[in-house]
This record gives structure tokens, C-alpha cells and sequence, in this order.
């Protein structure tokens, strides 16, 4: 299947890569950092001014590919203005937006301008181009002097689980607690013991992506449920962030449930 | 595609046509088709494919001959060791060298690299000795020897190159002194594709008593090599960009100089006698083959070999000298285009750049399109800011490649120049 290109570079992504905007040294920044992908050599550097908790200017200046500029010449104009808290959500939201599977409904009524990114899901070794001016702007807000970069971890390799260590497997253990106290409201056995939660991969740093499915692709509390499950999770003490992959292949059937939740059923 | 080292080849390649088609039949990957399109294979540099014959070799060895080598007195051991130790003669023979145990078996020319190194180096350069290089080595010949200076105190000295990418010998002289201790010197650059003159640059190192560690990687797959007519005094390659299997290189030295070196690694197979006392270690080349190694991979590799003899690394290196003209002409002729490595004496790399159009952009477009080149620093980064480049574009060649996969890269360099207009 040819993928199409078009997707993945949108006009506003073409066009913000020709001219991008606030590509300038900000006189009287603030906060600067330094985000650089050492296998592609993508480079960029954030200049920021901060007052009473707000972005009040933002300018870049870097190379990278495409995709990486424009990321970062669009970054610039959406978050400037806006207060600290609202930039921290705008980020988790874009990073959702490029790293959920492509199968998940794609979720960009919330991000504005930047939906023109949602192509780059389809591309997964183009995601953390994408990615590197909002993790650059990030340590520039929380004043992290080392550079950042984008091709450790599972935000370049969306594919491949980070290793389990002594540390993950016991936030893994809580996740699946967690998740044991969601339920279908129609049904009397909680998610996980359902058989719905296909995955959960715990990264070192405590971020953790969830792959779910539901029993039918037509359930229609599947908005509620998937936020449920999202804020549970976050609530668990040493995670750090949340993903959630809703995915339908393969798809659930009964025997995927454990068996006491089978007994409950009375399907045993 | 000339080289200028002297060379004897006689006897070695039976003169025949080239066959392209024929060939890439040998190559059952060549048959895939990478997003509804036919794949073309660019990325030779990086690996190889490999022909059904080492495929085979390969599943054929592990279903009948394998066992562990030079330990057991049963059949299949011995039958094991025959296919390992053959495998040696073939490589002695594919790179002119005097003795089978010349050859040893690594796995890859970065840890043959690193061998020479630690076991010569550590023995033979003391604080203030210098170590040559030059900037257009791959990491890989780079990295050790920083090592190596860390431990010792010795100082890393780098021979310039010219615009053109060739190596200024000028400078090269200047830079050989009395402190000197090692020259290691890369044959075929990974990135600008110029043949070194390495037949010259061991005569004035010999001058000054210096040995010579040639890394050879990207060199065997295109020119045929005889490290007694180079003189150099270690030859390094990599299995996998030979066409044989990953995993497994080879490192040959000089008999005088590996049999005055120490182990690299202890355990099985290197020792002659262990007590806790006191280990003497075995000869060259078992003393550096410690532990089981990768028999298998050694046994494919031999039959990589015996494939490229039987086509004649002259008839390839011809072929690929014609298509590399045909090559660089072509992508030199799109407006916008600068090659990167424009040396006289060039083997099957092309890499460039293209204005308004990132290296990685380029990559993804032509993806798209089943081609496959690589986009990056190569893991050539002093080479890239010589250049003052962050990235290049590469296509590599192989003997399998043919005039429409060029175009069909030319094609995808101008639709996607098209594209970010």
C-alpha cells in the first residue's frame, strides 16, 4: 500500500517549512534550551520570555528536515500568548496526536492548526521530528540545561517496548490494579479482567502506553470509558504521562477473558 | 571505477559476460516489492543483500554439519571444523594473504578494529605517541583509537582531504613523525566513495617504520584486494557488506606482528594451558578466537566468497565503474543537486545534497516509491562538518543494481524537488 505522502506533508506543513515564523534569536529571552536528534542531526534551539506564568514571545532558530521545522515554526505561533498550563496540555495533546496508533480515530478538534500533524502517526519513524521542538520548549519552561533529544525512548521507537526492569514491572503491577477498578457499565467485570487492555508498556521514565480495545467497534460509551481509563491510570503514584491506543485487531471475543471472569459470567 | 593499487589477479576471476539479470535472480530479496512498488535497493553501503547461495549455505550447514569446532573427536565436529577452517582458506586466498593464520575470524571490522587497538596498542604507544587518521574515517576507525589515547596519553592526529574528498598526501608526510606509532586509514570511504591510495600511503608510513591498519569494509565489496600487494600490515572488512551473513568479519595481520600481540579476550579455545597459576595462551590465530564463535556465519561467508570469485571482482568492479559514471552523471545534471565526494578514484557511493530539500525528506519521498537510500551523518560526523553539511543523502551500489534503478532514484529526486517548491 503506497502511503500517501500528502498526509504526511500537508500544505501548512510545506508552507510553514518554506517561511517559518518567529525564526529568530529572541533578544531579551529568558529561558533558552537546546534540542538536537544526533542520527538525524535535526537541531533546534528555543529562546523564551516568560511573564506572570505566560509565553510572551517565543523565536527558534535550528536545520532539520520538514517536518521538524515546521513542527517548531507551528509550535511557535500556538503557544505564544498562552499561559504555562495550557501550553503543558497543548504538548500532551500533540503528542497524542502523532503517537496514537493509526488505527485510533484521529482526535484533532483540540489542537487547532496543529491537526495538520496528524499524518506523521502513519509515519513512525518521522515522529520524533515532530516531537523535538515541543520536548526543546519544554525544558526551556522547566530550565533544563542539558539538550534534549528525541531518538531515545519510546517516542522514536513507538514499535519496540522499553525493557521491563525491577522498577517498571512494579509500576506495571499498579497500572493493572488501576485498571481493575474501571468497568463497562453494562458489564459486571472490570476492563482488564475482560480481556480489553492488549498491552501496557511502562517506559523507565514512567510514561505509559496502554493498547484497548472494546467488545464492539459500535460501543457507544467508548468516549467515556477511554477517558476513565486515561485518568485512572494518571492517577497512579510514578506515572508520568499516559497514552491510550484504542485498536481493533485483533478483534475481542470471549476467550480472551480471564476465567474468573468467565465464572462471573456464567460462562463456564 | 579504477584502482590504482598494483595488483596480481591472475588465475583468481574466469573472464565471462556480465549477467545484471542473472545476477540479481541470485538475490531473492531483489524480488520484493516495498509499498506496491518494486524495490530498489540503494543502501549497499550500509548492507549488502545476500545471494540464495549463502542462504542456503547457511540452513544446509545447520541441518547437517554442525557442531562445535576444534573440541570434539566425533564426526560431526570434525566435519564442522573442515567447513570453519576451509572457510579461512578461501578469505587467505580472496585477500592474497601469505598464511591461513593470518586470518582471523571477528565480528566485524569494528571489532576488528578494535582488536588491533587494544592488543597492539596498548603494547606499542605510550603518552605523546601519536596516532594518524583522516577525516573522512567511518566511527567505527575513529572511536577505538580515541580509546586508546584516553588510556595512554597518545594524541589522535587527522590527515585533511580535499574538497574533492581525496586525501592531501602532502599533508599526510608532514604529519608522519618519529612519534607516530599507528596510520589507520580507511581503503573505500563510506560517505564520499574515494578510493584511497593505499599502496602509497603504507610505503611512507614503512618509511618511518609505522604500521599500517587498513579498514576495508567498504572496499572488498567493489575492488578485489591483495594485502601483500598493498603491504599494509592489518586489513579489516565486515562479513555482511560482503553479501554474507552479519555478525561475523575478519581481521588480518601480518604473522610477525599477531604473533607478538596479546590476547585480545581470554576464555575457551585461546589458551593452550590453564591452572590457576599461570595460562599459555594459544597460537596465532587461535589465541585470538576466544570462546565459541560464529561457526555458521564464518561457513556462509565462505560461500559469499566463492560466489564473487566465480563472477570476478574485475568483471564487477567494471560493471560498477560504468554505472557509477552513469550515475553521477545523471543525478549531477539535476539543477540544485551538489555532490558530496567527487575523487578521481572513486568506488559505488554517491552522496549529495539537494537545495530545499532535507536529506530526511528526500528519504521518506523515496521510500514511497520502494527506493532505499540512507539519509544521515553516516556515522561520519568530523566528515559532514568538513563539509559543512548536517546531513547527506547516500546512494550506494552493488553489482546488482542496474540503469533503472538510477533513474528511478533520479526520478524521485526530482519529484521531490517538485514537492517542496
Amino acid at each position: 500500500m503506497t502511503l500517501d505522502l500528502r498526509e504526511l506533508y500537508r500544505e501548512a506543513i510545506l508552507d510553514h517549512n518554506r517561511h517559518p515564523r518567529n525564526f529568530r534569536k529572541l533578544e531579551g529571552a529568558d529561558r533558552t534550551a537546546e534540542g538536537y536528534n544526533p542520527l538525524c542531526g535535526d537541531k533546534i534551539t528555543a529562546y523564551l520570555r516568560i511573564e506572570n506564568d505566560r509565553v510572551s514571545d517565543i523565536g527558534f532558530e535550528g536545520s532539520g528536515c520538514a517536518i521538524s521545522m515546521a513542527s517548531a515554526s507551528m509550535m511557535t505561533e500556538s503557544v505564544k500568548g498562552k499561559s504555562l498550563a495550557d501550553v503543558q496540555a497543548l504538548f500532551e495533546r500533540f503528542h497524542q496526536l502523532v503517537t496514537q496508533a493509526p488505527s485510533a480515530p484521529p482526535d484533532a478538534g483540540t489542537v487547532g492548526k496543529l491537526a495538520a500533524f496528524a499524518g506523521v502517526r502513519e509515519f513512525p519513524l518521522r515522529v520524533k521530528c515532530a516531537t523535538l521542538p515541543w520536548h526543546t520548549l519544554r525544558a526551556a519552561i522547566e530550565n533544563r540545561p542539558e539538550s534534549v533529544t528525541t531518538e531515545s525512548g519510546p517516542a522514536s521507537q513507538p514499535a519496540l517496548p522499553p525493557s521491563a526492569s525491577p522498577a517498571t514491572d512494579d509500576l506495571r503491577r499498579h497500572v493493572i490494579e488501576a485498571l481493575r477498578t474501571v468497568y463497562d457499565p453494562e458489564i459486571p467485570v472490570n476492563l482488564y479482567d475482560l480481556g480489553l487492555i492488549y498491552d501496557i508498556v511502562v517506559a523507565p521514565s514512567g510514561a505509559v502506553t496502554i493498547r484497548m480495545t472494546f467488545t464492539a467497534p459500535a460501543c457507544p460509551i467508548a468516549d467515556v470509558l477511554l477517558r476513565q481509563v486515561d485518568k485512572t491510570v494518571r492517577a497512579v503514584p510514578g506515572v508520568t504521562a499516559v497514552t491510550v491506543e484504542l485498536v481493533w485487531d485483533p478483534p475481542w471475543n470471549r476467550s480472551i477473558m480471564s476465567e474468573p471472569a468467565r465464572l462471573q459470567l456464567g460462562l463456564i | 571505477m579504477r584502482s590504482n593499487q598494483d595488483r596480481t589477479a591472475e588465475g583468481r576471476s574466469p573472464s565471462r559476460p556480465f549477467d545484471v539479470q542473472k545476477i540479481r535472480g541470485d538475490f531473492p530479496i531483489l524480488k520484493q516489492r516495498v509499498h506496491g512498488k518494486p524495490l530498489v535497493y540503494l543502501d549497499n553501503a550500509a548492507s549488502a543483500q545476500k545471494p540464495q547461495v549463502v542462504i542456503d549455505t547457511l540452513s544446509r550447514f545447520y541441518s547437517t554439519s554442525y557442531a562445535n569446532i576444534h573440541r570434539g573427536i566425533h564426526w560431526l565436529s570434525e566435519r564442522a571444523t573442515e567447513a570453519y577452517e576451509s572457510a579461512r582458506v578461501r578469505i587467505q586466498r580472496f585477500l592474497g594473504a601469505a598464511e591461513a593464520s593470518e586470518i582471523l575470524f571477528v565480528r566485524g571490522a569494528t571489532e576488528a578494529i578494535n582488536l588491533v587497538a587494544h592488543s597492539y596498542g596498548r603494547t606499542h604507544v605510550q603518552a605523546g605517541d601519536e596516532i594518524l587518521i583522516s577525516t573522512m574515517e567511518h566511527h567505527s576507525n575513529i572511536v577505538p583509537w580515541q580509546i586508546l589515547c584516553e588510556a595512554t596519553g597518545a594524541v589522535l592526529r587527522v590527515i585533511p582531504i580535499s574538497e574533492e574528498g581525496e586525501l592531501l598526501l602532502n599533508e599526510y608526510e608532514q604529519l608522519l613523525t618519529p612519534k607516530t606509532k599507528v596510520v589507520a586509514i580507511v581503503h573505500v570511504s563510506n560517505v564520499l566513495g574515494t578510493i584511497n591510495p593505499i599502496r602509497r600511503i603504507v610505503e611512507l608510513a614503512h618509511r618511518h617504520h609505522v604500521p599500517v591498519l587498513v579498514d576495508g569494509a567498504q572496499a572488498v565489496p567493489h575492488l578485489a584486494v591483495d594485502v601483500q600487494a598493498l603491504d599494509c600490515d592489518f586489513y579489516a572488512f565486515s562479513g555482511h557488506k560482503l553479501f554474507g551473513p552479519t555478525g561475523v568479519g575478519v581481521l588480518y595481520g601480518k604473522a610477525a606482528l599477531l604473533e607478538a600481540m596479546p590476547p585480545y579476550q581470554g576464555g575457551g579455545h585461546m589458551i593452550q594451558s590453564v591452572t590457576f597459576e599461570k595460562t599459555t595462551y594459544n597460537n596465532v590465530p587461535d589465541r585470538f578466537e576466544a570462546g565459541t564463535p560464529n561457526i555458521a556465519g564464518v561457513v556462509a561467508l565462505g560461500a559469499a566468497i566463492d560466489y564473487l570469485s566465480d563472477i570476478g571482482l574485475e568483471a564487477i568492479t567494471a560493471y560498477e565503474g560504468e554505472l557509477l559514471s552513469y550515475a553521477m552523471d545523471r543525478i549531477s545534471k539535476i539543477a540544485g543537486v551538489r555532490l558530496i565526494g567527487t575523487a578521481k578514484d572513486k568506488a559505488g557511493v554517491i552522496s549529495f545534497v539537494v537545495d530545499g530539500v532535507h536529506p530526511h525528506d528526500l528519504g521518506t519521498i523515496l521510500d514511497n516509491d520502494g527506493i532505499a537510500i540512507r539519509a544521515g551523518h553516516h556515522c561520519a560526523q568530523p566528515l559532514m562538518s568538513r563539509f559543512g553539511v548536517p546531513a547527506t543523502a547516500r546512494a550506494s551500489l552493488a553489482f546488482y543494481n542496474t540503469q533503472e534503478d538510477i533513474d528511478a532514484l533520479a526520478a524521485g529526486i526530482h519529484k521531490s524537488i517538485e514537492f517542496f517548491r
